[in-house]
């Protein structure tokens, strides 16, 4: 009998254990450590910026912004994690119950997926593939699926226009997107997002976004598209909380609701990435190669790890902080003007910008005067803009501060606005 | 025209006696209308171009035990600058009167409202319907023999009656199958973020295209205007707080009006001016929720928080003039509660100082952004002949080019003494009358607020702030009509007084309840994001439509 | 006061009805300006201090004694002022004042209970306003909150007071606003405690 049974088994599975090969037990065990580390590495980055839009939305809002959990409240989002696992997980009896269940995790895993290839530093790199960007491109497709699952799931009319909105959109901006990122693609000649970073230098002339008035251009696109496809606002429909209630994961609560937020916000980091590495010379460190980073051995070499990704997390940094702002600051489109804004706007300025590019690089030499007489001019451009947005706001600013002076004799009930 | 101008022209073109003035010596002079005339006097009053009655202010039905109803209809003409009121009386048994909804479309709901609460029949109304009420209730509370119910559906009515619920909820709206389409129905609200309060809207969608959006209302009812019967006219002054929460200062002074008019008290000239700087303070801070909260509702976070916080400082300044910051009870039949004290003028005068560079960021911040006006603009236009004819008043009715505002076009309190403009829609975007229009009146009406506020803190005179009255107020049987201008326009209370000290029949006309039926409207064709956008720009407050 | 809004537009499309180059360029340019100028705003917002306070831990002073005298907060009877008279009871809307007035054995009246439901009172003021003596005042006291809405019928008689008689000029001084109170609201003065560094701290 038990013979049988033995016999059975080997059959059924082929299990002999002198025979067997274990080197696949071995790659789950190695995955799934790769996975966890990963996963810690994530909740890393997309954790505190949780914090960091309360805190920053709150300064905007003359509000303090959560200051209670950890020093100035940096680990609130600890503390919000632990209370959505703590939280129930309700499913709608209505639901579609395997879909529901499984929908945020597609999610995450899209996103999850994409750090496969974003080089963090000079060698942190999971897997520095040659067609990165495509691989990047593709894989946010991922994230679609999962969000429209989500919405059509949830049997609630509400979910699904948010889900059907989400599928419209993303496919949408993943064109003005590509193509502006074919124009960086064009000026590297690869697609390795290493290769990418090689090619440009350390200091910001060196940067694709200053090469030409196109490129500076096309930044400008992708940041747009990347942050349509990150549903952040101005193009949130898929949530618009004040019309879609929460949209796609209205019917989301405790653990799978953190899934979501969890890939939300992870997302910034990932259109951050993007636009640094493609545009603003990834990690590059000023006054060193790469060629001199990779050569270097011992202590030297793991300084050097550091140090690039120091230089990375501020560049992005600053990218995170901006999409931020920019939440916080602008009204959410409507459905129709999403879909003009891409293909009536974004689309054709992608286009066009590219046919700039391709002209540019076929009719100047790299590293000649003509270059770099444009390299300048568009540095130019660049410290022009900002300069402009710099004198805006101090404008207001300062007509605050010419106010406060003026109250300055009379007695208020409020704290006034007190300047830095 | 006067009066008997007006009468006369009636009587002429109904001859067999229909038409007569009520004998009453009443502060509105009446016209009682026999019942069966009623449609065809009030086409010819909106019709003859020298009438020109083209508002249909409130109807109002008044119970009148043991054998009539009558029906009270408040016209205006906002061409000629007159008014009239128009009377029917109906047998009780039977109460019939043919609806006037097909001559002005803001009858539609008024005639609703009132066959909900009094139980009047009016025939040849296209959905008659209860408004306010659930659809299953029983009997018309305000008629005058109604006795409340101690459970509905197990649920005590009052705190004091406890009935344990034991009772299941029978299923009360299930979904008919109705015939086969390809729309689908959503439920926007009754807890809907965009919904500010209570209230639902029942979507007919063509994927996001609305086809309809029907609202539904009385999630808030508390039936003020029967609490009102049942109370002292003075202690009806809190509950008026309560009919616009945001504008409390307004519904505040438009129901001591209607009294003091009753009664014949004159409000010292000081009190006036209080009641103006009161009233304009909370314009301005109602105007900072109604286009904050609009800001918000297209995603903008950021310039609610910062009208909120303006908000607040108002909220402090009100706390010092009366004591509270939301629900003021500031107004007395015959002046205000308190008198506002220099140290109070100085720190209203301090904040105008502060707030009007931040009035000017307000609009680089939001109100000339792109994205924003493209929400906007040319979105849910509403045409100056729809708006009056709906009874929208206050900014709605301005946004849609249509000058009219009572403290210009109906002077009360002080407002003839002090100048400031009328801010209309003039399609500052886009069309005349749509969403952008009324925002920006919204904004406008902000900056005339400070300039009135500015006059009215240098003109204020010394004096008493309330007029000698009675501690019992005892008003002979008559009935007046008082309207101030709200932030959502016409705020108008109706009261009938029978010689007793309540009230006999008191009727609430908000700007609100008129904008609701404009929602439907306007709906067929937008988007769902524009019916969010809509509601938002018409600044739409739940409790003051139900009331 | 200047104004940011530019007039009305002469068209009455903007952005959608124009069609061509121009119009495309134009839509592009305004768009860049005005998301410019909204985040120039929030921008200059970034580097000014909040103005909330902490609530209700973290601030220098209880928000009682920063309201001011006109504040209506819960209602608070000085029953040594109090002369039964009962016109408050009289004149609240809601009827949520409750005064029993009987006599006593030596011939006078005593007041035997004076409760306020404080859970249905709407702060109105009109019961304050007719007491002649200042005995029912309203207090800046509004934190009340308790396990039992019950709690809040507040009985600011417990044993029978002899009602006062007084003339209006020769009533005693009245009792610190809010400090009836502390004896009739139960669990009284159980809030947050103030921070340690007196509130100071608000960043």
């Amino acid at each position: 009998m038990l013979r049988d049974v033995a016999t059975f088994l080997e059959r059924l599975l082929g299990f002999d254990p002198a025979t067997f090969d274990y080197s696949w037990v071995t790659a789950v065990v190695v995955i799934g450590a790769a996975s966890l580390l990963a996963f810690v590495f994530i909740a890393l980055f997309a954790g505190p910026v949780t914090w960091w839009e309360r805190r920053i939305a709150g300064r905007i809002q003359c509000r303090i912004g959560p200051n209670r959990v950890g020093p100035q409240g940096v680990l609130q989002w600890l503390a919000d994690g632990i209370k959505c696992f703590l939280k129930e997980d309700l499913v709608p009896a209505a639901a579609d119950q395997g879909l529901f269940r499984f929908a945020p995790y597609l999610v995450f895993g899209g996103y999850m997926a994409t750090f496969a290839v974003l080089p963090f530093g000079a060698n942190l790199v999971a897997a520095d593939l040659d067609v990165g960007l495509l691989y990047l491109l593709a894989i946010t497709g991922l994230v679609v699926i999962g969000i429209l699952m989500a919405g059509w799931a949830s049997n609630s009319k509400w979910a699904l226009f948010g889900g059907i909105r989400s599928a419209a959109q993303l496919v949408s901006y993943e064109i003005p997107s590509a193509f502006s990122l074919m124009s960086v693609v064009l000026a590297a000649g690869t697609m390795s997002m290493q290769g990418i970073i090689g090619q440009q230098g350390a200091w910001p002339w060196e940067w694709f976004v200053f090469k030409n008035p196109f490129l500076f251009a096309a930044f400008f696109l992708s940041l747009t598209a990347s942050v349509a496809e990150g549903n952040r606002t101005p193009f949130d429909l898929p949530e618009g909380e004040s019309e879609l209630v929460a949209g796609y994961h209205v019917e989301y609560s405790g653990m799978r609701f953190l899934w979501f937020m969890f890939a939300e916000w992870g997302n910034l980091w990932v259109i951050a990435t993007i636009a640094t590495v493609c545009f603003l010379g990834g990690w590059q460190v000023p006054g060193v190669t790469p060629a001199e980073i990779a050569a270097s051995t011992g202590l030297a070499f793991w300084g050097w790890q550091a140090l690039s990704f120091a230089v990375f997390v501020a560049k992005a940094s600053v990218l995170v902080a901006f999409v931020i702002q920019l939440r916080w600051t602008l009204p959410r489109l409507r459905v129709d003007q999403l879909m003009i804004t891409c293909w009536k706007y974004l689309v054709p300025g992608a286009l066009l910008n590219l046919a700039g590019v391709l002209v540019l690089l076929a009719v100047v030499p790299d590293q000649g005067v003509a270059d770099w007489a444009i390299r300048g001019a568009t540095l130019f451009l660049g410290l022009a803009l900002a300069s402009v947005f710099v004198w805006k706001a101090r404008a207001g600013y300062l007509a605050d501060r010419d106010l406060y002076r003026r109250m300055e004799g009379k007695e208020l009930w409020y704290p006034p606005y007190r300047l830095p | 025209m006067t009066f008997t101008e007006i009468l006369q022209r009636l009587q002429a073109a109904f001859p067999d006696g229909g038409v007569e003035a009520v004998e009453d010596a009443l502060l509105d002079p009446a016209v009682r209308v026999r019942a069966d005339l009623v449609h065809a006097a009030c086409l010819f009053l909106r019709d003859e171009p020298d009438l020109w009655m083209d508002t249909l202010r409130v109807i109002t039905a008044i119970d009148r035990p043991p054998d009539a109803i009558d029906v009270v209809y408040h016209l205006l003409s906002m061409r000629h600058h007159h008014t009239l009121v128009l009377k029917a009386r109906l047998p009780r048994e039977t109460p019939a009167v043919a609806t006037v909804s097909d001559v002005w479309a803001s009858a539609d709901w008024f005639e609703r409202e009132q066959f909900d609460l009094v139980g009047v029949d009016f025939t040849g109304h296209p959905d008659l319907r209860r408004l306010m009420m659930p659809v299953d209730w029983v009997g018309h509370p305000l008629r005058k023999d109604y006795v409340r119910p101690d459970v509905y559906h197990g649920i005590p009515t009052s705190r004091d009656r406890v009935v344990p619920v034991t009772q299941a909820l029978p299923p009360q709206h299930q979904a008919k199958a109705g015939p086969e389409t390809d729309l689908m129905l959503l439920n926007l609200g009754p807890h809907h973020p965009a919904t500010h309060g209570v209230l639902n809207f029942l979507l007919e969608t063509d994927g996001e295209i609305v086809r309809r959006a029907k609202p539904d209302v009385g999630y808030l009812h508390r039936g003020i205007e029967k609490i009102a019967e049942m109370n002292a006219y003075a202690g009806t002054m809190p509950y008026t707080d309560r009919v616009d929460y945001l504008g409390g200062m307004f519904t505040n002074q438009a129901w001591a009006m209607a009294c003091e008019r009753l009664l014949g008290i004159e409000v010292p000239r000081r009190a006036e001016f209080c009641r103006v700087i009161a009233c304009e303070l909370n314009r301005i801070a109602s105007h900072f929720v109604g286009t904050g909260s609009m800001a918000m509702d297209l995603g903008a976070f950021t310039p609610f928080i910062h009208w909120l916080r303006e908000r607040e400082k108002i909220n402090d300044i009100m706390e010092r003039i009366c004591g509270a910051r939301l629900t003021y009870t500031y107004m007395r039949i015959g002046g205000v509660a308190r008198d506002i004290d220099a140290a109070t003028l100085e720190m209203i005068s301090a904040w105008m100082d502060h707030f009007e560079p931040i009035c000017s960021e307000f609009d680089r911040l939001i109100t000339g952004n792109e994205i924003f006006v493209q929400r906007l603009a040319n979105v849910a236009t509403l045409s100056a002949e729809d708006a009056i004819s709906y009874s929208l008043v206050g900014p709605n009715l301005r946004a849609s080019g249509v000058k009219w505002d009572l403290r210009r076009d109906e002077p009360y309190s002080v407002y003839p003494e002090l100048e400031f403009d009328v801010p209309v829609g003039l399609g500052w975007r886009g069309h005349v009358g749509d969403c952008y229009d009324r925002l920006i009146v919204r904004l406008f009406e902000i900056r005339e607020c400070i300039r009135i506020l500015r006059q009215a803190i240098a003109m204020i005179p010394d004096g008493e702030v309330r007029a000698k009255v009675p501690r019992v107020l005892k008003p002979a049987a008559n009935e007046a009509y008082g309207r101030v201008e709200a932030p959502r326009g016409e705020a108008g209370f109706y009261a009938v007084s029978d010689g007793t000290d309540k009230p006999y029949r008191v009727r609430i006309r908000t700007g609100c309840f008129t904008a609701m039926p404009v929602i439907d409207h306007l709906s067929p064709g937008l988007l769902v994001a524009d019916i969010v956008a809509l509601i938002g720009s018409l600044d739409v407050i739940a409790p003051e439509v139900d009331r | 006061m200047v104004s940011a809004v530019p007039p009305p537009v002469g068209d009455p499309m903007p952005g959608r009805g124009t069609g061509g180059l121009k119009g495309w360029i134009a839509n592009w340019a305004r768009t860049a300006t005005t998301v410019l100028d909204g985040l120039a705003v929030t921008m200059s917002w970034m580097f000014r201090r909040p103005l909330t306070i902490q609530y209700p831990d973290k601030i220098p002073q209880p928000v009682q004694q920063m309201l001011p005298e006109t504040y209506r907060g819960i209602l608070e009877l000085d029953v040594r002022l109090c002369t039964g008279c009962l016109q408050c009871q009289k004149t609240c809307p809601i009827g949520c004042i409750d005064i029993v007035v009987e006599k006593n054995e030596a011939g006078g009246r005593d007041i035997t209970r004076f409760d306020i439901d404080v859970s249905r009172c709407m702060y109105c003021g009109l019961c304050s306003e007719v007491c002649t003596f200042a005995a029912l005042r309203h207090s800046s006291e509004f934190e009340a909150t308790q396990p039992d809405i019950r709690n809040l019928n507040l009985h600011f008689v417990t044993k029978p007071v002899p009602v006062a008689r007084h003339k209006p000029g020769e009533a005693p001084p009245r009792a610190p606003r809010g400090s009836i109170l502390k004896d009739v609201i139960p669990g009284y003065g159980r809030r947050p405690g103030k921070a340690p560094d007196g509130g100071e701290k608000n960043r």
